[in-house]
């Protein structure tokens, strides 16, 4: 169902508008709380609150680049081309995210760490985590968006997931100026409430965001590789 | 809010050039990213809806 291109399109107009304004205002309320209502931290000062931006961004990179090795299976596996157009969508955002996670981290580590990089696991695990994303990138630009192309952007993402436990545990397996991870799902966290809540908020308003994006994204390709279909033609009569 | 909180808020304890740059570019990348999408559709949008009209034209021209 979900692989048809039209039903795709159908399903996705009834959620995307709220998607969008939702995790616009999630933002907003989250960029609040961490500004504003999070306390100072009493190590790091105010500088901790680059977190609010650097962990979603970090977070939500490593776990698009899950979603595109995934829909890589997917169009290997089921040849639904759905699958193609969803995978050479994310990669460039998976690219911007882990930008955004380096640069963030960059700008952090100077007043923490004194420095801006350090070659530890961690960051250049993430920086391989952006350079596979760019060599997604590079196998459509160079090969176009026909299957062959698809097939070997697949593969790439698929043999680079090996990279995302060294990402994970990176931090427990090698010395590293990195602080372990701030989140876990089964414990509860060492931060009190009016830190860590914002931290959550920011983490949904991210996911939301990137979801809307990626979604806009797939639409738009959609349109353009079905344009000569009845449905497309169908849909510009009504607008 | 008073302006000594504001000032206080804008200075981030001394941390304002790493904590607003960040944030600065963080903000500034998404909202670029999401304006290149909206773009992007629109403009395939009006591509559409202009190969459908020049298709209607011609079928009842000639």
């Amino acid at each position: 169902m979900l692989g048809s291109a039209k039903h795709f399109y159908r399903i996705s107009s009834v959620i995307l508008p709220t998607l969008w304004i939702g995790s616009v205002l999630v933002l907003l309320l989250g960029l609040y709380a961490g500004l504003v209502l999070a306390p100072a931290d009493y190590q790091q000062g105010d500088s901790f609150r680059i977190m609010y931006i650097h962990v979603p961004a970090a977070i939500l990179s490593q776990s698009i680049y899950v979603m595109m090795a995934s829909m890589g299976a997917v169009f290997l596996i089921w040849k639904i081309k759905l699958a193609d157009v969803a995978m050479r969508t994310v990669a460039p955002i998976g690219a911007a995210l882990t930008f955004m996670a380096l640069l963030t981290g960059a700008i952090w580590g100077k007043p923490t760490w004194g420095t801006w990089w350090v070659w530890d696991a961690r960051l250049t695990s993430t920086l391989i985590l952006m350079f596979l994303f760019l060599g997604v990138l590079a196998i459509r630009n160079a090969a176009g968006n026909g299957p062959a192309a698809g097939r070997m952007a697949a593969i790439l993402s698929i043999i680079g997931v090996i990279n995302l436990p060294i990402i994970k545990y990176s931090v427990d397996w090698w010395f590293t100026l990195h602080q372990p991870a701030s989140f876990s799902l089964t414990e509860k966290p060492a931060m009190p409430v009016e830190m860590w809540l914002p931290l959550l908020i920011m983490i949904i308003g991210f996911y939301g965001w990137f979801l809307a994006l990626w979604i806009q994204r797939i639409r738009t390709e959609v349109l353009e590789e079905d344009a000569n279909k009845d449905w497309v033609s169908q849909l510009v009569q009504q607008r | 809010m008073s302006l000594a909180s504001v000032s206080e808020f804008l200075l981030m304890g001394g941390y304002a050039a790493y904590v607003w740059s960040a944030y600065g570019l963080t903000i500034t990348l998404m909202i670029v990213m999401s304006l290149l999408a909206l773009f992007k559709s629109s403009r395939t949008w009006k591509k559409l809806k202009f190969t459908q009209d020049l298709k209607t034209k011609k079928e009842i021209e000639p």
